[in-house]
């Protein structure tokens, strides 16, 4: 084959000789050991902790009709419990007011104080968060770059 | 396909097919190596492998009969080790990424790239295969990957950037910068003077 004068090609066409040149890698011995204890435990475990493609049949069935029968039930739960369900919210409401109340009054004391607060303010607040965050994560990476990596 | 794939109990309970041992064995080196050029790592290649031939045991059926059994298993270890790659390393790769490409640079010697016929003076192929293999493995990883799916997969570019989820122009010039590291380490261990081929 011809040089390319591109020194950059003669490379790649010299190292892509010399890597496909290289025969496959061997294996460790254990692979194969390692591959068939996984397949001796996993066969030896019962049919529970198996997937559930590999269930006996009559049991898939079971489950199947056990599922479906315990949906069906919380559908028709569900429906009955809302049916109810305007009742006991109404006396709930009662029963909490004061609760909601205080609630209420503090939602509308911080919405005040926010109100207060010069847009500025909170706009440099912001910015002093976002760049100490930024700043934490370029001390660590630089501390982890200069200290952690030794590879 | 599920990580953990569901196995075929054979009728005697315990033990695979003996034709599934030969199988794995026919094709273990060729797994074990994708995975280990992949990776860099012999002991994380042997995990990906594993988890390969199970999944092929799960599909045996289909395989024991396929011509294309061996593409499969290439296919299966490709994704499986990517897939390890992108779970353990990515979130590493902010910190420790920028540091490795910097240090090849500093502490190299230039190469003369106008003559890269001319690595492994007097070595014989064991060790050239060694010497090679040991360069990869020096690589990092975001050079390595691109660099063995380009060479060793066939793949095209725009596959790899694909695959790797990356830019066009990012695989060509991490798999340049790969060629160029790998010159470097060869030049380094090696001497001049006898082709790359013989």
């Amino acid at each position: 084959m011809t040089p390319s004068p591109d020194p950059r090609e003669n490379l790649e066409h010299a190292l892509h000789r010399a890597l496909r040149a290289l025969p496959p890698r061997r294996a460790p011995h254990t692979l194969s050991v390692r591959v068939l204890a996984e397949l001796a435990r996993r066969a030896a475990l019962p049919w529970w902790r198996q997937s559930y493609a590999h269930w006996p049949a009559a049991m898939r069935a079971a489950f199947f009709l056990l599922s479906a029968a315990a949906a069906a039930l919380v559908v028709a739960g569900s429906v009955a419990l809302f049916r109810g369900a305007d009742a006991t919210v109404a006396s709930a409401a009662l029963a909490y007011q004061p609760a909601l109340e205080f609630v209420a009054s503090l939602a509308g004391s911080a919405a005040a104080i926010y109100e207060a607060i010069p847009r500025l303010w909170l706009a440099g607040a912001f910015a002093l968060v976002v760049a100490a965050y930024a700043a934490l994560v370029g001390v660590g990476a630089v501390a982890y770059r200069a200290f952690a990596v030794r590879r | 396909m599920n990580d953990v794939p569901p196995v075929h109990t054979p009728p005697s309970g315990l033990n695979p097919p003996a034709d599934f041992t030969t199988f794995m064995r026919a094709y273990q080196d060729m797994v074990f190596s994708t995975a280990a050029r992949l990776t860099g790592n012999a002991a994380q290649a042997e995990d990906i492998s594993q988890d390969v031939f199970l999944k092929a045991h799960a599909h045996f059926d289909m395989l024991r009969t396929s011509p294309t059994a061996g593409g499969w298993l290439k296919t299966v270890a490709t994704n499986l080790s990517l897939n390890h790659l992108s779970r353990y390393r990515n979130r590493w790769k902010f910190f420790s990424e920028f540091r490795r490409d910097d240090a090849a640079e500093a502490d190299s010697p230039p190469v003369d790239f106008a003559a890269p016929d001319t690595f492994f003076a007097g070595v014989d192929a064991d060790e050239r295969r060694a010497l090679l293999e040991r360069a990869l493995d020096q690589l990092p990883a975001h050079q390595r990957v691109p660099l063995v799916l380009f060479h060793f997969e066939d793949l095209p570019y725009d596959d790899i950037a694909k695959k790797l989820g990356v830019s066009l122009a990012k695989v060509k010039t991490d798999i340049l910068r790969a060629r160029a590291a790998l010159a470097k380490i060869l030049a380094r261990s090696g001497a001049a003077h006898e082709p790359l081929i013989n």
